[in-house]
C-alpha cells in the first residue's frame, strides 16, 4: 500500500478548518492544520504535504503570497494547491491563478465535491508520475 | 447594497460635471484677465508712441528753426523749458511702460507688491510708500510692501491689520481727490486741496480696485519729493500705475487660484479613484464577510445530512452548535451592513437621556464575562462607585461598548487580559478598553475605523471577523460629539479610548423653537451656542433671553441649569430684574453678591445660587440691544469676576451675529451647517476645565495683559482668543495627539496644521480680525523660528506672544501621555532660559510676576491630580524637554 497522501489545511476560520480536517482524516489522509500564511510556510518543510488547501483572506500572510512562496521553492514545486475562498471576485481568482494555484473553489462549497476533486487530482498526478517513469 | 450603488451612480457623474465646470470657469476668467491686461499695456504703448511722435515733431520744428535765421527770444525761459517737461513725461511714460511689462510678467503676489511700491516711489515721487493688500484669512487689509519705512515701524504697521470698515471710515467721500483720497487734511477740501504745499500728517490713499469692483488693497503715499500735493495730472499718472498694478495683482491671484484649483482637482481625481477602489473593495469585503459564516453553515449541514445515522450524540451537538453560532454571526454581519447603510444616509436624531456611564459599562462588561472566561481571559472593569452622569443615547452607547469589548476579546489570545476603565478627563467622560492582544499595525491606527472601506485591496486581514464594528463605533461617538482613537500599548496590545462630552442638557423654549431647516435639528444652533457659553465660562447655568414679538418683555429662548417651567414661563419686562435692566440700558452687569443687591432676588431665574454672583451681558446689533445672556454658578464655586466679564463680552458680538443669522436661517442652510461645525469644534470634548491649571493660566495671561496696558477691547479680544486658540486641534488625528512617543516629521506637520485649521473653523463665526491674528500666530517664536508665518520680534502681535507664553506654561505644568508634569520651578526656569528665543523678553518679567503671585494656587492644583490632558499635545518638544522627570 502506498504511503498515505498528506494534506495541509490552511484556514484561520476554526470551524471550517476542523471540519475539513475531520473529513480528510475520515477519507484516509494524513492531515495537518495551519492558521495563517506564516504558519503554513513553517509547516511546509516539516510536514511536506502533497496537497495544500489554502484560504485567501488571512492574518499576517495571505493565501496569494503563501502560494507564491510555495511555488518559488523547488523542493515543494510538486505540491498541489487548492485555493478555497469566500473572496471569489475575478480579481482575486486571477491573482490566485497567477500565483500558481491548481484549483480555485469558492466558499461556500460542497464537501463531497472538494474531496472528489482532490482525490482525482492526486490520482492524475500519480498517473503522470508513473508514466514519466 | 442597492442604496450604496444608487448613490454611486449619482455621485460619480455629478462630481465629474462639477470638476469640468470649475475648470472651464477658471480658464475663461484667466483668459479674460489676460485680455484686459493686454489692453492696458496696448493703451500705454499707444500713448507712449503718440508722445514720441509729438516729441519728434517738436524736435524737427526746433531743428528747422535753428537752421533758419536766429531768433533773439528763442533762448527765453518759455521756449527753453517747453521741451523738458515733455521729455520728462516721455521718460516717465517709458518707465511706466517698463513697469507695466514687469508687472504683467510677475506672477508672485509678494514680488508684485515690491514692484508696485518701487514704481510708486519712482514715478509718483514719494519717499514713503506702502502697499496694503486684502487678506481673506484675516478679513482685513495687511501692509505687504514698504519703501522709506524704518524696521520698527514696519513691524508696528504689519501688526495692525485694517478692517474694511476702518478703511471706509478713513477714505471718506469728503477727502476724495480724483480716484484717490487725501487723508489727514482739512475735511471738505476734496479736489480743492490740489497742488497746495504738503503738510505733515497728510496721506494719499490710492485704492487698487479689481475689474469686479472689489477692493484688492491700497497704496498709502507720504512725503512727496517736491513737498507739494501732487497736481491732478500727476495723480492721474499715479492712478494709471495703480490700475495696472490692480490688473497684475488680479491676474496673479487668478494664477495662484488656478494653481490651487489644479492641485485640488488632481487631489479630487485621486480621491475619486480611491473612492472607486474603496467601493470595489467594499463589495468584495461584504461578500467575504457574508460567505465566511455561510461556508461553515453549509459545510456542517452537508455533513449532517450525509452522515445523520452514523453521528454520535456529542458530534451532533457540536455540529449543531457550530451551525447555530455561525448563523448568529451571519445575522450580525447583516445587521452591521444595514447599520452602515443607515449611517451613510445620516442617523436620525439621538434619543438622549441622562444615564450613568459607569453602570452602563459595568453591565455591558458583565454580558461579555462568560465569553472572556471561555477564552481564558481576565476581564476587569475599573470605575468609581459614584455615578458618572451624562446625557447620551443609551442604545447606541451599548452598541458602542459591545463592539469594543467584542473586538478586544477577539484579538486577545488565551491567558491575556482585557481591562476597561471609566473615568473623567477634563470636561469629558473617558472610557478605555485595553487588551493584551496582537495590537494594531502602526500605519493602520488611523484607518481601522474605516477598515471596511480599506483602500489597499490586500487580502491580509488584521484578524478574522474584522468587520464593520469599528466603523460603527466611530459613527456613534461622532454623533455624541465625542472622539475615539486607538493606540498600541507596551509590551503588547491595543487601547481604545472614547471621550464623551458631559453636558447639562439645554432646555429650549418649546414655543419659540424654529422648525428644522437646512438639515439641522430644531434648536440645534441654540443648544450649541449655550454649550459654548457654559463650557467657555465654566458655569453651571446660563440663559439666553430675547425680546418677545411685541418687544415688550424678555423671554428665555434656551437655558442650561434652569428648571423647565422657568424656561417656558419667564417674562421680564424692560427694566425689571437684572436681565431687564441690562436690556434697557445696554450695559454689562456684574453682580458679585446678589443677596446684597437691591430687589435682586425677585429675578425670574432665581436659581438656588451656589455662588451669589451673576453676570449679565447685552447682545448688541449696532446700537440696538437684541437680547441678553446671563450666567451664574461657576463650577469651581468662586464668584464671577472681571476675567469672566471680558470673556463673555468678547463672545457677545459673535452670539449676537449668530442669533441674527439663526432667525433668518432658512435662507442659509449651508452657512448654518458650517456654523454648526464650528460650534461643534469649539465645544469639542477634552477641553480642560475652567477651574484647572489651564483656567489659572488664562487668569495669569489676562492679568499680565492688564498690567501691560491692554485696553478693554484688546482684553476682550485676548479673553476670547484664550478660550478658542487651540480649537484647530479637533481636526488633528487624535492618535497623534495622544501618542506617547515622538512624532515623525510628516506627523508633526499634521499637528502644526492645527493653527490653519483653527482659523478655518473660526471663519463662519466671522470673528474679529484681531482674534484671528492671535489665533493664527500663537505658535510664532520671538526669534522667527516658529510657525506658521515665521514672524519675529515685535512683528508678532503682542497678544499672540502672550498666548505663546500662557500655552507653554499650561502645557509644562500638566501631565502628558509621554511625560510627567513639570514642577513650577522647572517650568519657570525653562521660560526664562528661552526668553528671546521662543518668548518675548519684554512681556516675560510681568508674566513671571503674575505667576509668582499665584504660586500657592498653582501648587495646590498641581497636587490635585488628573486633568484633561488626553488630546493636548504641546508643540514644543525640543530635544531634552521630554526627558525631564520621565
Amino acid at each position: 500500500m502506498p504511503p498515505r497522501s498528506r494534506i495541509l489545511i490552511v484556514d484561520d476560520e476554526k470551524p471550517i478548518a476542523t471540519l475539513l480536517a475531520q473529513t480528510f482524516v475520515a477519507e484516509g489522509y494524513e492531515v495537518a492544520n495551519a492558521h495563517d500564511g506564516i504558519d503554513c510556510m513553517n509547516k511546509m518543510a516539516s510536514f511536506q504535504p502533497d496537497v495544500v488547501i489554502m484560504d485567501i483572506m488571512m492574518p499576517r500572510l495571505d493565501g496569494v503570497d503563501a502560494t507564491r512562496l510555495i511555488r518559488r521553492n523547488r523542493m515543494q514545486a510538486g505540491t498541489l494547491i487548492v485555493a478555497l475562498s469566500a473572496r471569489a471576485d475575478e480579481e482575486t481568482r486571477g491573482r490566485m491563478k497567477e500565483a500558481g494555484a491548481d484549483l480555485f473553489m469558492r466558499k461556500p462549497f460542497v464537501i463531497a465535491k472538494l474531496v472528489d476533486r482532490v482525490g482525482r487530482m492526486l490520482a492524475a498526478r500519480s498517473g503522470q508520475v508513473q508514466e514519466g517513469r | 447594497m442597492n442604496p450604496v450603488r444608487t448613490v454611486w451612480r449619482l455621485v460619480v457623474p455629478l462630481a465629474m460635471l462639477a470638476v469640468a465646470a470649475v475648470l472651464l470657469g477658471v480658464v475663461l476668467r484667466a483668459a479674460w484677465l489676460g485680455y484686459a491686461g493686454g489692453l492696458v499695456l496696448l493703451a500705454t504703448g499707444w500713448a507712449h508712441r503718440r508722445l514720441l511722435r509729438a516729441l519728434e515733431a517738436d524736435q524737427a520744428a526746433r531743428e528747422v528753426a535753428e537752421d533758419g535765421t536766429p531768433e533773439p527770444d528763442r533762448s527765453g525761459p518759455a521756449n527753453a523749458i517747453a521741451p523738458d517737461p515733455l521729455r520728462a513725461r516721455v521718460r516717465t511714460l517709458e518707465r511706466m511702460l517698463a513697469v507695466g511689462n514687469r508687472l504683467s510678467a510677475t506672477r508672485g503676489r509678494g514680488e508684485l507688491a515690491e514692484e508696485v511700491v518701487a514704481a510708486a516711489t519712482d514715478i509718483g515721487g514719494f519717499r514713503r510708500v506702502r502697499l496694503s493688500l486684502w487678506d481673506d484669512a484675516l478679513g482685513a487689509f495687511v501692509p505687504r510692501a514698504f519703501a522709506g519705512h524704518e524696521a520698527p515701524e514696519v513691524a508696528r504697521l504689519t501688526a495692525v491689520p485694517l478692517s474694511a470698515e476702518a478703511f471706509a471710515a478713513m477714505a471718506s467721500p469728503e477727502c476724495r481727490y480724483s480716484d484717490c483720497f487725501l487723508v489727514g487734511g482739512e475735511p471738505g477740501r476734496g479736489d480743492g486741496a490740489a497742488a497746495g504745499p504738503w503738510r505733515d500728517g497728510l496721506r494719499l490713499l490710492a485704492p487698487l480696485v479689481a475689474t469686479s469692483g472689489e477692493r484688492l488693497g491700497f497704496l498709502c503715499l507720504e512725503d512727496p519729493v517736491d513737498g507739494r500735493v501732487p497736481t491732478p495730472e500727476a495723480i492721474r499718472l499715479l492712478e494709471f500705475l495703480v490700475r495696472q498694478a490692480a490688473t497684475a495683482l488680479e491676474a496673479a491671484g487668478v494664477y495662484e487660484r488656478l494653481a490651487e484649483r489644479n492641485a485640488e482637482l488632481s487631489l479630487a481625481s485621486r480621491r475619486l479613484d480611491s473612492l472607486a477602489k474603496m467601493k470595489r473593495n467594499f463589495v468584495a469585503n461584504v461578500s467575504h464577510e457574508l460567505r465566511t459564516p455561510l461556508t461553515s453553515i453549509s459545510a456542517y449541514s452537508e455533513l449532517l445530512q450525509a452522515n445523520l445515522g452514523n453521528l454520535s450524540g456529542d458530534a451532533l451537538t457540536e455540529f449543531l452548535g457550530v451551525i447555530h453560532s455561525e448563523s448568529q454571526r451571519l445575522s450580525g454581519v447583516i445587521s452591521d451592513i444595514l447599520e452602515i447603510n443607515s449611517m451613510e444616509q445620516g442617523r436620525p436624531a439621538l434619543n438622549t437621556a441622562e444615564l450613568d456611564l459607569s453602570q452602563l459599562v459595568r453591565r455591558q462588561a458583565e454580558g461579555w464575562a462568560a465569553r472572556a472566561e471561555a477564552q481564558g481571559l481576565r476581564l476587569s472593569v475599573e470605575c468609581d462607585d459614584a455615578p458618572l452622569l451624562l446625557s447620551a443615547d443609551h442604545v447606541l452607547l451599548r452598541q458602542l461598548f459591545d463592539h469594543l469589548l467584542d473586538n478586544a476579546i477577539k484579538f486577545t489570545p488565551a491567558g491575556g487580559a482585557v481591562r476597561v476603565t471609566v473615568g473623567e478627563s477634563g470636561t469629558a467622560a473617558r472610557v478605555t478598553v485595553e487588551d493584551t492582544g496582537i495590537g494594531v499595525p502602526e500605519d493602520k491606527l488611523g484607518e481601522i475605523f474605516q477598515s471596511f472601506f480599506q483602500v489597499d485591496g490586500s487580502a491580509t486581514r488584521l484578524h478574522s471577523g474584522q468587520g464593520v464594528g469599528l466603523t460603527i463605533c466611530h459613527d456613534i461617538v461622532q454623533h455624541h460629539d465625542g472622539r475615539i482613537w486607538a493606540e498600541n500599548v507596551e509590551p503588547a496590545g491595543a487601547r481604545f479610548t472614547v471621550l464623551l462630552p458631559r453636558r447639562a442638557p439645554v432646555v429650549l423654549n418649546r414655543e419659540l423653537v424654529n422648525s428644522g431647516a437646512g438639515g439641522l435639528e430644531p434648536g440645534e444652533i441654540l443648544q450649541r451656542l449655550l454649550h459654548w457659553v457654559v463650557e467657555s465660562l465654566g458655569v453651571q447655568s446660563a440663559a439666553l433671553m430675547l425680546p418677545d414679538e411685541a418687544d415688550q418683555a424678555l423671554v428665555i429662548r434656551a437655558a442650561v441649569g434652569l428648571p423647565g417651567p422657568v424656561v417656558q414661563g419667564a417674562r421680564l419686562p424692560r427694566g425689571a430684574g437684572f436681565a431687564g435692566q441690562v436690556w434697557a440700558n445696554g450695559r454689562t452687569l456684574l453682580v458679585t453678591d446678589v443677596t446684597a443687591a437691591a430687589g435682586a432676588l425677585r429675578e425670574v431665574n432665581e436659581p438656588r445660587y451656589t455662588t451669589p454672583s451673576l453676570l449679565c451681558v447685552p447682545l448688541r446689533e449696532g446700537e440696538r440691544c437684541i437680547g441678553v445672556v446671563t450666567v451664574n454658578n461657576k463650577v469651581d464655586g468662586t464668584p464671577l469676576d472681571d476675567d469672566d466679564r471680558l470673556l463673555l463680552e468678547g463672545m457677545a458680538p459673535r452670539l449676537a451675529g449668530l442669533l441674527a443669522r439663526y432667525e433668518a436661517w432658512h435662507d442659509e442652510g449651508l452657512a448654518l451647517q458650517q456654523v454648526r461645525l464650528a460650534l461643534r469644534a469649539m465645544t469639542a470634548v477634552g477641553q480642560p476645565r475652567r477651574e484647572s491649571l489651564h483656567g489659572l493660566c488664562r487668569e495669569i495671561c489676562l492679568a499680565t495683559a492688564r498690567a501691560s496696558g491692554f485696553d478693554r477691547q484688546e482684553l476682550a479680544t485676548l479673553a476670547f482668543a484664550l478660550v478658542n486658540y487651540d480649537v484647530g486641534l479637533s481636526r488633528v488625528p487624535p492618535q497623534l495627539l495622544a501618542r506617547a512617543g515622538r512624532l515623525e516629521p510628516g506627523e508633526e506637520r499634521l499637528v502644526q496644521a492645527h493653527v490653519a485649521a483653527g482659523l478655518e473653523i473660526l471663519a463662519p463665526l466671522a470673528v474679529d480680525p484681531q482674534v484671528r491674528r492671535l489665533v493664527g500666530h500663537h505658535h510664532e517664536n520671538f526669534d522667527g523660528s516658529g510657525y506658521p508665518a515665521g514672524l519675529a520680534g515685535e512683528a508678532i502681535p503682542v497678544g499672540a506672544r502672550l498666548l505663546r507664553l500662557t500655552d507653554t506654561l499650561a502645557a509644562l505644568l500638566s501631565r502628558r501621555p509621554w511625560r510627567g508634569a513639570w514642577t513650577l520651578d522647572q517650568a519657570l526656569a525653562e521660560l526664562a532660559e528661552q526668553a528671546g528665543r521662543c518668548y518675548c523678553p519684554r512681556l516675560l518679567p510681568t508674566f513671571l510676576a503674575e505667576v509668582e503671585a499665584r504660586r500657592e494656587r498653582i501648587l495646590a492644583l498641581q497636587s490635585g491630580g488628573c486633568e484633561g490632558w488626553d488630546l493636548r499635545r504641546p508643540l514644543l518638544d525640543r530635544e531634552g524637554m521630554i526627558s525631564v522627570r520621565d
